[in-house]
């Protein structure tokens, strides 16, 4: 139900105030609880479920297939998919899902650890379903995908498979696989995935893991991915019709920062949850 | 999704019901992630007789019925142990299959689901025979699935490896078997058998005695069985590695099998089944797609430790390495004489000698202008498939240690097996000394690539070389025919009546439905004398438009035999009745083969029959098909048709339809040879036993007479006629026989040696023009030279082969030697199975009876013809090793000369083929004098030139015709009775 005129001007005043003031009580870094676990569908080489407070769900299932391609070729082969129930496909909201993640796990994972011998590669599929949403699902996506690649492991060649030791001068060799999956190497061994965090703009305050409420009373939205301890990129994003486009630099500086420091703690919270 | 969560939420609340296994499936290169679940079960029995728990309850079949509890409650009882039920590990299983199998031991053995799966991943041979012992009853194994029932499935530990999981696994089931079966037995006074676990890990027996587990390894359990030492021979050899000190030479490690995939898929490399020469023991050939000739395999390093028969992985060698193949007679035995069995440091693979004839062969290729003669060589990358199986041998009684002392304990010996296409194989035996002069059974362990011979070991003794009763049993073993009595359920599916079974009288009958009565019809038999198992009968009468109608009569086989029953499988299996000179391995139970189908003379019998009316230039005008009942009035060999027909005086109605049939088959033969159809030639001779005691008396060549023929082209004309009509009925499952034209490259030797040695040309083209070459063939003052010329022509075509229309287009059915173009066997069902198929779809094909569905199903008919294929070829071997081992007994302890044919001519020796005994033989140039007398042999034109003492020169020519003194002798290299040639002299033409 859309909010009226007065409704829409109160929440947006008490957002802008300093300190803020948001309705559920929360500080602008603070999230609504969330329930997590990794490693739900046995089928899968990783995966992991998100629950929010207000009954948003998202199920993420990463799935590794051995591809040939020729040498020296440099491309890294992910590809990300999301469905959104309540949505038909191809929604914008789809299409910004699946490419903000696609591009972020692009540009952050190194080619060698998809590598199985000079010839064959993993390509990863990282599928994933929004069951509900009510507040901007990106984060939540973010972070279950995020969690599922933590989960990931890709099979090991088996010991007397050939390209393992780099002897098959002719590349010819098939790989084999080890058939003991608790022998299967993490993906994330030595790697962490990107994580991307939405934040909402509402005068000169920025808050994370905003309500459905509170985007829509904000000025815009900027997202933020995470990789390896710093911020990597940026983006500006409609909350609503209305949005702002353009943003002071001090207001996307101080933004970014805010977004810095959520995107650590959930960082930090999601490795938790796994064991290595 | 939803068991997922369904298992989780189990395993908190209550023990686990439903256990999940996860692995990776590695297959064409792709890795999948692979997820089992099942129920653990509560009910899964004990299966011992003691007990009486399990026995309350016991999981039951679809069709309600429980299996019979399989473990004694009196077990076998040993010294140290007691009476105990054995739970081996799985390495007892690779490593003492033989002795499990053995039937003086090993009785009341719970196989564990864990041991059972770990074994099929590592060999599948092994696995297929632990199935085959838990299946008979007598040997008492029950096989317990430990992971599905809830008390002994283990839930993988943090870090455990799947090995340490399934050892774990093991010594829980063993550990709840023995406080199960304490359970059962408290209070009913009787004490409960010892759980004996037997594994040679040395950890698992540490931690199995942790537990309390009444454990021990293999050889301190045998050592108290009876025929200890025996049982200890038949242990698996195992290679330790590393142990065998440093080797200089070693053969090529194979590729991985990535690699061998990659390159397969890559066309870089080939696959293939190794033929070894059986001339020359170091040439192996393998065939492949893609290639004209077979690819040559020279030399021990190329051969790589690969087997005659086994599916090998090969790599092309350099163009500089090709070669042409050896013009050298090579026996293992010449070359290896001096190897030490025991010694295995000092080996190299290749020995100087082995070089040395490897050298002489690359100069010759290289001097050699013959194009076509230089062929691609390659080198045995890889092994698919081992086609290992038990190698019947003797021992070479040089590798035995002299000494009594040391040939008591432990010793290597080499064992020599009959086919010469296999190399020697190293034994470690304690009886050595016992176990010369006797046939005997080994199987293969292993060759790693420092061994320079294969490791195997020894499984059981059939008897004194050169005793019947141990060499029919040899050549039954090494050709794979199967041999043992019918069991029980098949003997079961036999007519109760037995030998009181008769046609039933009132032909109002259900057995009469759709059958004609042909009891009036004059019909008769003609077999070789004293067949019992008689397939076949034929009448002939004229009607009254002056046409003839002809009849052939079949057994009815079809009629006992029905399909999947025990007999059917059973039949199936056999493929084919094996004749052997003086024995015959039957593949259907005697009651029907030589009584209740054979149509025997003046009774009543169930009959198939094909009828004809045909003109009297022998064209058909009607056909028929239809089961019957016929009585046969006389059943005659083929000597007394042939008399009865040539006695003018005889001038019955029986005798007039045999001379009816054969004026009609001379004119079908002629139509069929005007098709182009051949006529082929074998060496057939016959060996006369004496009826007592079935001793060889005399070796004679087989007649053929005129009546021969005629049943045979009878028997064809049915063959076609039936083929036609059930490939008509079954595009997509008939039984079909097809006869594949020979590729041209196969007569491109022989045509060759013809035109340079007799000046005459063989095409083969087409089976007309190769059929008229083969008549031209034939040079006057050599009445022989033309048969002879059949035989290495017959050498040269393919084997014809039993196939299911469905898997080839029509052109493919062709039968090449026959010149039909469709073809079937349908007129020996007693003796062979495919004709008892085609026997099934022709009475579905006349709407006799519904077509039972394995009929339709292609695959399954497949398999049939792979097997029946297999059967007929090795029943055909065994048969020729038969006649060719009493032809040897026949002419022991007499020396004849007699006249021979060179058939081949190498730069050592050459190969004289005898007609009167059917025998060919090498004759080596070493044995013409000492020293070896010297020898120019000019290879384009297929001569031999040598000088024999101070005689003038000696030029010998392929089809040179020579006398040579036969005699036998026991070959030393495979220990079996041969003829041996020696040359007197050369017949100059």
């Amino acid at each position: 139900m859309p909010l009226s005129l007065t409704e829409e001007s109160y929440l947006n005043v008490s957002l802008s105030q300093r300190p803020p003031c948001r309705p559920d009580g929360r500080n602008h870094l603070q999230f609504r609880p969330i329930d997590a676990a990794a490693g739900i569908l046995p089928t899968t080489n990783g995966s992991a479920r998100i629950r929010l407070d207000d009954g948003g769900e998202c199920i993420v299932g990463v799935k590794a297939e051995v591809i040939a391609v020729s040498r020296g070729s440099e491309v890294i082969s992910v590809e990300v998919d999301c469905d959104i129930v309540g949505l038909p496909a191809n929604s914008p909201l789809q299409n910004l899902l699946c490419a903000t993640l696609e591009t972020a796990i692009k540009n952050s994972l190194p080619l060698r650890l998809l590598r199985i011998t000079n010839k064959y590669r993993y390509k990863i599929f990282v599928d994933g379903i929004i069951l509900d949403h009510v507040s901007h699902p990106l984060t939540l996506f973010s972070m279950t995908t995020y969690l599922a690649l933590l989960d990931t492991r890709l099979p090991r060649l088996a010991p007397d498979s050939a390209g393992r030791d780099n002897d098959d001068k002719d590349d010819i060799g098939i790989p084999q696989f080890s058939s003991d999956w608790d022998d299967a190497d993490r993906l994330c061994q030595n790697w962490s995935p990107p994580l991307v965090q939405l934040g909402i703009i509402v005068g000169k305050n920025v808050f994370v893991d905003a309500t459905g409420e509170e985007a829509e009373v904000s000025d815009g939205g900027l997202l933020t991915v995470w990789h390896d301890g710093r911020v990597v990129g940026l983006r500006v994003v409609k909350t609503r019709d209305s949005s702002k486009q353009v943003f002071s630099v001090s207001s996307i500086s101080n933004a970014v920062e805010v977004l810095a420091n959520a995107s650590r703690d959930i960082e930090k919270a999601l490795k938790g949850i796994i064991t290595y | 999704m939803a068991s997922v969560k369904r298992a989780y939420m189990d395993s908190l609340s209550k023990p686990l019901t439903l256990s999940q296994k996860v692995f990776v499936r590695s297959r064409k290169g792709k890795a999948t992630k692979v997820v089992q679940e099942h129920y653990l079960r509560t009910d899964i029995p004990c299966s011992s007789q003691l007990c009486s728990t399990c026995s309350l309850n016991p999981p039951k079949d679809s069709s309600g019925t429980a299996r019979p509890f399989v473990l004694s409650s009196d077990p076998p009882s040993v010294k140290s142990w007691g009476p105990h039920y054995l739970v081996p590990d799985t390495n007892i299983y690779m490593k003492a299959m033989d002795l499990l199998e053995h039937f003086a031991a090993f009785y009341d053995v719970i196989v564990l689901q864990t041991a059972l799966d770990e074994l099929r991943n590592l060999s599948l041979p092994l696995y297929n025979r632990l199935r085959a012992l838990t299946r008979s009853q007598e040997k008492r194994f029950y096989v317990f699935h430990n992971e599905f029932r809830l008390e002994t499935f283990v839930q993988r530990l943090e870090g455990e490896t799947i090995n340490d999981q399934n050892d774990r696994a093991i010594r829980n089931a063993c550990v709840w078997y023995c406080v199960h079966l304490q359970e059962a037995v408290a209070g009913t006074g009787k004490s409960a058998p010892a759980i004996l676990l037997l594994s040679d890990d040395k950890d698992n027996i540490k931690k199995a005695k942790e537990l309390g587990i009444v454990c021990t390894t293999l050889e301190p359990y045998v050592k108290e069985l009876p025929q200890a030492d025996t049982l200890l021979d038949m242990i698996v050899v195992e290679s330790d590695e590393g142990s065998s000190g440093p080797n200089q030479y070693s053969y090529p490690e194979y590729y991985s099998t990535s690699r061998i995939q990659g390159g397969i898929k890559e066309g870089l490399l080939h696959q293939g089944i190794l033929n070894i020469n059986q001339y020359n023991f170091l040439e192996g050939s393998v065939s492949v797609a893609g290639f004209e000739r077979p690819l040559l395999i020279l030399g021990r390093e190329s051969i790589n430790r690969a087997m005659h028969g086994d599916i090998v992985v090969i790599e092309l060698l350099a163009r500089d390495q090709w070669k042409q193949p050896s013009t050298k007679i090579i026996e293992e035995e010449a070359v290896t004489k001096n190897d030490n069995p025991e010694d295995d440091t000092q080996e190299s693979i290749v020995t100087a000698q082995e070089r040395r004839a490897l050298i002489e062969e690359a100069h010759q290729a290289q001097h050699s202008s013959a194009e076509f003669r230089v062929q691609p060589t390659a080198k045995v990358v890889g092994i698919v498939k081992r086609n290992w199986r038990s190698y019947v041998g003797h021992i070479d009684a040089s590798s035995v240690p002299a000494d009594v002392a040391s040939a008591r304990r432990q010793s290597s010996v080499f064992l020599i097996p009959m086919n010469k296409c296999i190399p020697k194989i190293r034994l470690r035996t304690r009886q050595a000394a016992n176990l010369l002069g006797k046939r005997i059974l080994a199987a293969v362990d292993s060759w790693e690539p420092t061994s320079r011979y294969p490791e195997g070991h020894f499984i059981r003794t059939l008897g004194d070389i050169e005793t019947k009763d141990a060499e029919t049993e040899a050549l039954l073993l090494e050709y794979d025919v199967q041999y043992h009595q019918f069991t029980q359920a098949v003997l079961d599916c036999l007519p109760k009546e037995g030998h009181g079974w008769r046609v039933p009288t009132d032909t109002s009958d259900p057995l009469w439905k759709g059958r004609k009565d042909l009891r009036d019809l004059l019909v008769c038999s003609i077999d070789p004398p004293n067949c019992q198992d008689i397939d076949d009968a034929l009448h002939a009468r004229s009607l009254p438009n002056g046409n003839f109608e002809i009849g052939v009569h079949i057994a009815d086989v079809s009629h006992f035999v029905k399909p999947d029953t025990a007999m059917d499988t059973e039949a199936a299996s056999r493929g084919t009745t094996v004749y052997l000179v003086d024995k015959r391995i039957d593949m259907l139970p005697v009651l029907l083969g030589t009584d209740l189908c054979s149509l025997k003379p003046y009774v009543e019998r169930f009959a198939f029959s094909a009828i004809w009316e045909m003109t009297p230039d022998a064209e058909i005008v009607n056909t028929s098909f239809t089961k019957s009942v016929i009585r046969s009035k006389e059943a005659f060999s083929y000597e007394q048709a042939q008399l009865r027909i040539d006695d003018k005086s005889m001038t019955d109605d029986l005798t007039q339809g045999m001379r009816t049939l054969l004026r009609l088959s001379k004119i079908l033969r002629q139509k069929r040879m005007d098709a182009g159809a051949l006529n082929l030639a074998s060496p057939e001779v016959k060996v006369q036993t004496e009826s007592e005691t079935s001793d060889p008396m005399e070796v004679e060549v087989k007649q053929l007479r005129e009546t021969n023929s005629l049943v045979e082209e009878f028997m064809l004309l049915a063959n076609i006629s039936v083929a036609a009509k059930i490939y008509e009925a079954f595009p997509q499952s008939a039984m079909l026989r097809r006869h594949a034209p020979p590729p041209a490259t196969n007569f491109e030797v022989l045509a060759d040696q013809l035109r340079v040695c007799k000046g005459m040309t063989l095409r083969c083209d087409t089976s007309r023009v190769l059929a008229d070459s083969l008549d031209n063939c034939a040079d006057p003052d050599e009445p022989y030279l033309n048969t002879l010329i059949r035989i290495m022509a017959t050498r040269c075509m393919l084997a014809a082969e039993y196939f299911c229309s469905g898997t080839m287009t029509y052109p493919e059915f062709a039968h090449y030697g026959l010149a039909s173009p469709i073809y079937t066997h349908w007129t020996s069902p007693i003796r062979r199975y495919a004709d008892v198929v085609a026997h099934r779809q022709l009475a579905a094909a006349i709407n006799y009876e519904i077509l039972h569905p394995s009929l339709r199903d292609k695959p399954k008919l497949e398999q049939v013809c792979q097997n029946i294929n297999q059967r007929h070829r090795n029943a055909q071997f065994a048969g020729r090793a038969s006649i060719e081992y009493y032809v040897g007994q026949a002419l022991k302890s007499r020396e004849i000369d007699a006249e021979g044919y060179v058939m081949k001519v190498f730069s050592n020796g050459f190969i004289v083929f005898v007609p009167q005994f059917g025998v060919e033989g090498p004759i080596h140039l070493r044995d013409l004098g000492n020293p070896e007398p010297p020898c120019n042999f000019d290879e384009e034109r297929y001569t031999l030139v040598f000088r024999e003492g101070t005689d003038k020169e000696t030029k010998l020519q392929l089809f040179d015709r020579v006398v040579v003194h036969v005699e036998t002798v026991v070959e030393e290299s495979t220990g079996k009775r041969k003829v041996a040639l020696r040359l007197k002299k050369p017949l100059v033409v």
